[in-house]
């Protein structure tokens, strides 16, 4: 591996930003994964479980977001500026969605009504569904790259960023959240929406395998650089290895009926596909199909050694303690969920 | 619309909705921790009732807030695309620690707290009350930590590079105290208090108006009553420092407060007057001789300077900048050519740096400053709403040594009808401080018109709806929510928490 991912403070840096990425797919991951299910199950009883499962951890959960969200404007300013500002309407799109979904939770039993309901049902979906496939085509773009000039303006449109690749790495991230939110109702549901969570757990499986062979196939050719990394620092293959781990054990504990381990497969399969774009992209955290000398890196975007600093000792010291209760808090509310459940 | 007005009229209501939201979770939460905490010292089932009744309201209004907090972080990127390149060096750090220190906290607590009643014990319960109070205590410091730089920015220093000039972190403690964070923190936590307080009190009064829930209504009222009397009264202290800081760190705005055109020795404060921005000048329909400048300097024959000489002296600030910039860069050109050590080099570039973008920053008209009329009416509004609350809780306070708290008609309705109010005087607030600041983003170094993202006016006129649209709706379903919770009342969510909960 490159000495200066863990020699410089831009390689820990651009560590830790993929440490926010994957603790925001672990976690918000099967959120959006479950969420992803709401309208293939028409019984109100099977939504409200749906709902239930992910009820008191989903907002800390999207805390990961917004975390990254922070640490990328003091790590990387200009990567934050130039992304956001160029996917505007990809980024507003996910803002609106996760609007929805915020409100669909606290507001969807205010009202005795069905069509209420089914309304709040449908903001829920959407608001689940779109950032899942959203993220993936931003990081996609991110890492082929966009037409940004040496000051990171980004001079494109809104369809620019959906080109094939890109749309398609988004459906991969589909698979990928459904799959682990498949494996989380694994362990959390019975009855029905176990049932649900089964068959998911085979369309987001099979789903993310073809998605991604089309993906990598298609990438080769249009992106060879994406591929270079793997060359030259043979340790990288640590994430792909991670991958395809991972869903071995996914498939192998889902058709051996080990329904609780089946997260530790999609698990995996999350890290090792978010590090496995990680590191065909590094040093680049966004690419110019311009001019490659306006490639924002991790060098030439990152913040001063002043504040990369005080932002490690600042993530050092409170992520432990953020990662201490928030694995309380997910053992208080552990077993299964159903309407009955631990709440009524 | 230009794409300036139109980025921040956007940025402008989705703050104002955000902060609709956040004052209320500030006092609520405060307020039910404490409650909790009385309860577990006095095992007074009410206030554990009361507690967990005002809980759902505070999980009703929690979701907006986060929904609509979510907007904020990824604002500063998608509109204020050379903003975020000029001071994410400094500005994103605070956003980043907010997000580790308080949201993580706040969050994942309020999980427990909503939906853990019945899995953990009174005490953890308890706990998991006053880590939701911290987190969201802490989340109003960091971000008015990053709010209180652009104010009175300090703790940095400007330099150029490939992509652009920016402002980098030199002193971080100085940079998060700098001349304004503390005041403005405690001012603005304290206006979330005195939100939360009267909202209790006019839900209690409600409910003794209606002669339902009386019991709990009672304990809640006096309960509430006490809380919102400290808060209030201490804010007319908190509100005197900060008009002190505004007053000697930015003049301009104070000046635009207080409706000033002119510098007056031993000036007078306008308490009621009619600015007109066209003609330059305030009519002063009642004013109090010498008291502006007993409150902004402590001395009642200072100086107070008025925004046209402040103007004046900001183009001769850029003029010395701009012409400090040619002896700097020959100075430069010197240093390099005798070889000199690298420090001195980065400290002359770093100065050259600074003299430019003040040249620009400072290179103001009576053009480019905001409506004074509106500086001058949010600020005024909300500080007669802050007299009008103190006044309340004094009533309301020998109304209760009376012994005629809860009888009393004329208050009860005073406190229902004036629910509201607070929520007016934050944004308010809210309104003078942020207008008052231009036409800096940056006080001093960055013009707001400087900070924008280069969008096709249409974009940000079709995200500005949508967001208008959607947060609108969201209000309504909002209001709709609260008021039907406050109807039905504290009894049903007696007997579990599971009204909070995903319920059929």
């Amino acid at each position: 591996m490159p000495a200066e991912l863990f020699t410089t403070l831009e390689g820990i840096w651009f560590l830790l930003s993929g440490f926010f990425l994957i603790g925001y797919a672990l976690t918000d991951g099967f959120d959006l994964g479950s969420g992803i299910l709401t309208i293939f199950t028409k019984k109100d009883e099977n939504r409200r479980v749906l709902y239930n499962a992910v009820a008191p951890v989903w907002d800390g959960n999207e805390v990961w977001l917004i975390a990254g969200g922070g640490m990328l404007f003091a790590a990387f300013p200009i990567v934050y500026a130039s992304a956001f500002s160029g996917f505007y309407f990809a980024i507003l799109i996910v803002l609106w969605a996760l609007i929805g979904r915020a409100v669909a939770f606290e507001y969807r039993n205010k009202k005795e009504s069905s069509l209420w309901r089914k309304t709040w049902d449908w903001i829920y979906w959407i608001g689940n569904i779109v950032p899942a496939f959203l993220f993936g085509v931003a990081v996609g773009n991110a890492v082929i790259g966009v037409p940004i000039d040496q000051q990171g303006v980004y001079h494109g449109t809104f369809f620019t960023l959906l080109r094939p690749a890109p749309v398609l790495i988004g459906i991969v991230g589909v698979f990928m959240f459904l799959m682990h939110g498949a494996a989380y109702l694994l362990r959390k549901t019975e009855g029905e929406v176990f049932e649900l969570a089964k068959k998911a757990a085979y369309i987001g499986f099979f789903g993310y395998v073809i998605s991604l062979a089309i993906t990598d196939f298609l990438l080769v050719i249009t992106s060879p650089y994406l591929y270079s990394n793997y060359f030259k620092y043979p340790l990288f293959w640590i994430a792909p290895i991670m991958m395809i781990v991972g869903l071995i054990l996914y498939f192998k504990f889902l058709s051996s009926e080990k329904f609780d381990k089946v997260i530790i497969g999609s698990s995996l399969v999350t890290i090792g596909t978010i590090l496995t774009i990680a590191f065909a992209t590094y040093p680049v955290l966004m690419r110019s199909t311009i001019n490659p000398e306006y490639n924002l890196t991790i060098f030439n975007s990152a913040s001063s050694h002043i504040t990369l600093t005080v932002m490690l000792v600042a993530t050092l010291t409170l992520m432990p303690i953020v990662i201490f209760y928030t694995i309380y808090v997910y053992r208080v509310f552990k077993g299964k969920v159903s309407t009955e459940g631990g709440y009524h | 619309m230009d794409l300036l007005t139109l980025s921040r009229l956007q940025f402008g209501m989705t703050a104002f909705y955000h902060f609709l939201f956040v004052p209320l979770t500030l006092g609520l939460a405060f307020m039910i921790a404490i409650l909790k905490t009385i309860y577990l010292k006095n095992k007074n089932k009410k206030y554990d009732d009361l507690a967990m009744f005002l809980m759902k309201l505070f999980a009703i209004n929690f979701a907006v807030g986060v929904a609509t907090g979510l907007t904020m972080e990824f604002e500063f990127g998608t509109n204020w695309f050379q903003y975020s390149k000029f001071v994410g060096d400094i500005f994103g750090a605070p956003l980043a620690i907010e997000g580790l220190m308080a949201f993580f906290l706040e969050s994942t607590f309020i999980g427990l707290f909503l939906f853990g009643k019945d899995r953990v014990s009174d005490k953890m319960h308890t706990f998991a009350a006053w880590m939701v109070a911290l987190g969201s205590t802490l989340s109003a410091l960091w971000i008015l930590i990053a709010n209180s730089w652009m104010q009175t920015p300090a703790g940095y220093k400007i330099v150029e590079t490939p992509q652009g000039v920016k402002a980098v972190l030199a002193d971080f403690f100085e940079a998060v105290i700098n001349h304004s964070t503390v005041i403005r923190f405690l001012h603005c936590v304290d206006a979330g208090y005195i939100v939360g307080g009267f909202f209790v009190m006019g839900i209690m009064a409600y409910y003794l108006l209606k002669n339902k829930h009386v019991e709990i209504a009672k304990i809640g009222l006096k309960f509430a009553l006490i809380f919102t009397a400290i808060v209030s009264l201490i804010q007319i202290v908190f509100g005197d420092f900060h008009g002190y800081q505004v007053a000697n760190t930015q003049p301009l705005k104070m000046a635009m407060m207080e409706g000033k055109w002119e510098t007056e020795k031993g000036a007078s404060l306008t308490l009621l007057g009619i600015v007109d921005d066209e003609k330059q000048e305030t009519k002063s329909l009642i004013e109090i001789p010498y008291l502006l400048s007993l409150l902004s300097y402590h001395d009642p024959n200072a100086e107070f300077k008025g925004i046209k000489d402040l103007v004046k002296e900001y183009q001769k600030i850029a003029q010395e900048a701009k012409e400090k910039i040619s002896i700097l860069e020959a100075k430069l050109k010197e240093l390099e050519a005798s070889g000199a050590p690298k420090e001195e080099i980065e400290k002359l570039k770093a100065e050259l740096a600074l003299a430019k973008a003040q040249a620009r920053a400072y290179n103001i008209t009576m053009e480019d400053l905001p409506s004074v009329a509106l500086v001058f009416t949010t600020f005024h509004l909300m500080v007669y709403l802050g007299f009008f609350f103190a006044f309340v809780v004094l009533w309301g306070l020998w109304l209760l040594r009376k012994g005629k708290l809860y009888t009393n008609k004329a208050f009860l309705w005073t406190v229902l009808l004036s629910i509201p109010l607070p929520y007016i005087a934050t944004e308010l607030g809210w309104v003078s401080a942020e207008v008052g600041r231009q036409p800096w983003l940056v006080q001093g170094i960055l013009l707001t018109k400087d900070g924008v993202s280069f969008h096709p006016t249409g974009n940000v006129l079709i995200s500005f709806l949508v967001f208008t649209g959607i947060y609108t709706a969201i209000f309504f379903v909002f209001l709709y929510a609260m008021i039907k919770a406050v109807k039905k009342g504290p009894k049903e969510t007696i007997s579990l928490n599971s009204e909070n909960q995903i319920k059929a």
